[in-house]
């Protein structure tokens, strides 16, 4: 038993170790997969070119001098750069002259236009740190590259000229970019970016990991005391979850490298499950341990089908919660194994419970009623929100609301990704673009090869004219007057695409997965995928959710075949069973009264009902509802009620839904173990 | 023994050195503090690539209330008045592209703040270093001035600006400060 307690301890340590280099993940959005690859693919790819891939915005308009130093600062300190014109952009708006209307290219190309130049020249010679000007009048003296700007991307650029946008050029630093979180908020000006909301949620989940473990283990040490009265017990208990803590998360890290916070938070229930295993290991003598089994092995056969079912969510949270409670809860009957003589030792106070003697009929009854409860009541909705899934401080929601508004070229509501059947242009020729998209301006190849030809041959004509004029100004021109007209040549409505991304810092159209596609404002077209955040993330959460029913049910029907050949007759099946569905229809109706839909998070909170409260009915039957069996069951149950009783309390919406379905779902499961009992299984 | 004396010595040079850089430049912003109207005349002497020969002006400077005007006596007179948050007023310059407009706003700004001794506007943009008898202004990374490598500006004992030297990779400019005037009262 010694070798056995030290190969426990050094696999912990070792796993201890290896879960402390797993790094933590707070964009639960992140954690969404759709069942089809293309889709979350695409929606990936416009996510991190379009807007919020570690960019920050902030609108600065009413800064004053020293707010805007203050901000600097936090903002260097954070490691966050200010994002500006780049190089590409500039070359790109030169790349994109053959688009402008030759009238307009022939007005600019002219004497007349020459001599204001050669004026502005004059002027700007007089001022100091002016050579950037002469550069750019020098290599574009017709001021070709302002005449794209104004006559093709006037209003169409990414962000409005008040909201400055910067970029994380290091690793997510919560304490630092809190910093510039709560210098913001102080200066009242809005601003938004994926960090804050993963800022927001981390302290969120932080408050909420202080508040429930304080609480839930004053309650729940508490309660366990005054019940079993043992100091050995308590100090299983400490010991189990530690093990348990550390090999949940070490399976978890052999699979991911960043854990949710959220599943960290989860770890906080630990005690609850691991109360729950040592009490049913606890005072069972050597001679009655073949008898136990039963119960026990209901009661573990049914909370493993509950956690093996969950790792084939769509969710990597919920597959992470699935890990680590799979991981806690071997390392902790492991333990117990250890450890049964001792264990075997210990007595809990017995107490005694009125009983309802029902006969199975009633039980199918109860079964209808609460089928029928669901068919009855008014659908309260079926759907997942990314609300639902977040924290959210009212001054984030109202930064949102802002940015949707002055960001909308950005996120607009109706943008989605076309896949192109054929060619670019008619593909683009089939949707109805509602806003506006760059092919509406673009050219046949002949068309530009005319623009490119006639502009050749203006500036041909031109050079000797500019020579001279600038040369009476005292500047020196170069032998190539504006070099980049040579590099002009016909675009595809591709090439012609990603140069419209790089000048104005989002997509129109992109190769994804080896599939062009076009990204656009427009109406319904059928198979497009819709690019919105908050209306992908809801679709998405909503197709997870159904697939977490059809896991759910499947989950419930391995665990009525795992336990029909271990108990032997369907009703006591049915017994174990049946506040499961008593829970769901409570939960509906609270639902319902709350006006809240079913959401992903209560699917997953029944699951775990199935994984802990469903132990109760086993243990109570399989034990022939025995005093010491029902007091252990009153304790298990009581404390995981207050375990999961204080989630409901947490600000995080995740851990406060699950706490609400699982206390409810544990409660009915409880009152029923310990007061109904079937008929004709007095023996 | 020596080696230790040497080391004292250096310390104590050094330590001097420090302490008369930090009473400058307490000095100096003392000085400026109080004045509400800062007039001087001054001679630009510009050197770039890109110019055939390179280029003297005169040029007058005033800062008084919220403007600073860059007055161009010669070779072309040109009366430029710009707010010393860097915008410019009137139409004495033609139109000029957003990005330049932004740089020169920014520019104008630091040269008000310059000619105020306001180390903290300054501070926005540039790293300074104080020497004995003026400072240097480096452009940090990310500042919509960061085109400009450095600005050196040596001051008279009196405070006075003497020159301002203004180093881009393609240009440097050399501004050097006649008759200064500077007043305590308010502009009329």
């Amino acid at each position: 038993m010694k070798r056995g307690f030290v190969v426990l301890l050094v696999v912990g340590c070792v796993l201890f170790l290896v879960a402390k280099r797993l790094g933590f993940q707070q964009d639960i959005a992140t954690s969404l997969e759709s069942g089809d690859r293309l889709k979350t693919k695409v929606f990936s790819f416009y996510k991190d070119a379009a807007y919020f891939n570690n960019r920050i915005y902030v609108d600065s308009s009413s800064l004053d001098v020293h707010q805007q130093a203050a901000l600097d600062k936090a903002l260097l300190a954070a490691g966050y750069a200010p994002v500006g014109p780049s190089q590409e952009a500039a070359k790109a708006l030169y790349q994109l002259t053959p688009f402008l209307p030759l009238a307009t290219l022939n007005q600019l190309v002219s004497q007349e236009v020459l001599e204001n130049v050669t004026l502005n020249l004059k002027q700007w010679l007089l001022l100091p740190g002016s050579a950037p000007l002469i550069r750019d009048a020098l290599e574009d003296p017709f001021a070709v590259k302002a005449a794209v700007t104004a006559n093709l991307l006037a209003g169409k650029s990414a962000t409005p000229s008040s909201i400055l946008s910067f970029e994380r050029l290091a690793a997510l630093d919560y304490e630092k970019a809190g910093e510039v979180y709560k210098i913001l908020k102080q200066q009242n000006v809005p601003f938004i970016g994926a960090d804050f909301f993963a800022f927001e949620n981390f302290q969120a989940v932080k408050a909420d990991i202080r508040f429930c473990v304080l609480l839930s283990s004053a309650l729940g040490l508490a309660a366990f005391f005054w019940i079993c009265r043992s100091w050995v017990l308590l100090f299983f208990l400490f010991f189990g979850t530690w093990v348990s803590y550390v090999l949940g998360l070490g399976l978890v890290s052999c699979f991911y490298s960043q854990v949710y916070a959220v599943v960290l938070a989860f770890t906080t229930t630990f005690l609850g499950y691991n109360n729950e295993y040592l009490v049913h290991f606890s005072g069972i003598p050597r001679e009655r341990r073949l008898a136990a089994a039963l119960g026990l092995g209901s009661a573990i056969g049914t909370t493993l089908i509950g956690f093996l079912i969950l790792l084939f969510s769509a969710s990597e949270i919920v597959r992470q919660m699935a890990l680590v409670s799979l991981g806690g809860m071997v390392g902790f009957i492991g333990l117990m194994l250890l450890y049964q003589d001792k264990l075997a030792k210990v007595r809990f106070r017995v107490f005694y419970f009125p009983k309802w003697h029902i006969k199975p009929v009633v039980l199918l009854g109860m079964f209808g009623t609460a089928l029928a409860a669901m068919f009855l009541l008014p659908s309260p909705g079926f759907f997942t929100e990314i609300d639902s899934f977040r924290y959210e401080s009212p001054v984030m929601k109202a930064n949102q609301e802002f940015f949707d508004r002055k960001l909308n070229r950005l996120a607009p509501g109706g943008m989605q990704a076309v896949k192109v059947d054929g060619s670019v242009e008619e593909t683009f020729k089939r949707v109805t673009s509602k806003g506006f998209h760059p092919l509406q301006l673009f050219k046949s190849q002949t068309e530009q090869e005319k623009v490119i030809g006639e502009l050749a041959s203006v500036m041909t004509n031109m050079t000797p004219t500019v020579r001279q004029a600038f040369n009476q100004v005292g500047l020196q021109v170069p032998e190539h007057l504006s070099p980049w007209i040579a590099s002009l040549k016909p675009l595809s409505p591709q090439e012609y695409l990603a140069l419209w991304r790089s000048v104005t810092g989002m997509p129109w159209g992109a190769e994804v997965e080896g599939q062009y596609f076009i990204f656009t404002a427009g109406g319904e077209v059928d198979e497009a995928i819709a690019l919105h955040p908050r209306r992908f993330y809801n679709e998405i959460l909503t197709e997870t959710q159904t697939q977490a029913v059809t896991l759910f049910l499947i989950g419930f029907a391995l665990m009525v075949a795992y336990l029909l050949p271990l108990q032997r007759q369907w009703r006591r099946v049915l017994y174990i069973v049946c506040p499961l569905f008593c829970g769901v229809a409570l939960t509906y109706t609270v639902l319902v009264l709350r006006n809240q839909p079913v959401n992903f998070i209560h699917i997953v909170g029944l699951a775990l009902v199935i994984a802990l409260a469903l132990d109760y009915t086993a243990i109570a039957i399989s034990s022939a509802h025995a005093g010491a069996d029902e007091a252990k069951i009153f304790l298990t149950g009581f404390i995981n009620i207050i375990m999961f009783g204080v989630l409901a309390f947490a600000s995080h919406p995740v851990l406060r839904d699950l706490g609400l379905v699982v206390s409810l779902g544990s409660s009915v499961a409880l009152l029923f173990a310990l007061f109904v009992r079937l008929k004709g299984e007095e023996a | 023994m020596s080696r230790v004396r040497a080391l004292v010595f250096f310390a104590c040079t050094a330590s001097v050195a420090l302490a008369q850089s930090g009473s400058f430049k307490e000095q100096l912003i003392s000085h400026y503090r109080n004045l509400k109207t800062f007039e001087a005349d001054v001679v630009m002497l510009k050197e770039a690539e890109f110019l055939l020969q390179p280029l003297t002006s005169q040029v007058r400077i005033i800062v008084a209330g919220n403007k600073l005007i860059w007055k161009v006596l010669s070779p072309s007179p040109a009366d430029l008045q710009f707010t010393t948050a860097g915008r410019l007023e009137g139409d004495a310059l033609q139109k000029l592209p957003p990005e330049a407009e932004k740089r020169v706003a920014a520019l104008v700004k630091f040269l008000a703040a310059l000619l105020r001794a306001d180390t903290a506007a300054m501070e926005k943009d540039f790293s300074l270093t104080f020497t004995a008898d003026g400072l240097l202004a480096e452009a940090k990374k990310h500042s919509p001035l960061a085109f400009i490598s450095s600005v050196a500006v040596t001051f008279a004992p009196n405070f006075d600006p003497k020159t301002l030297t203004l180093v881009l990779p393609q240009e440097k400019v050399l501004l050097t400060f006649k008759a200064v005037r500077q007043t305590t009262q308010d502009p009329p």
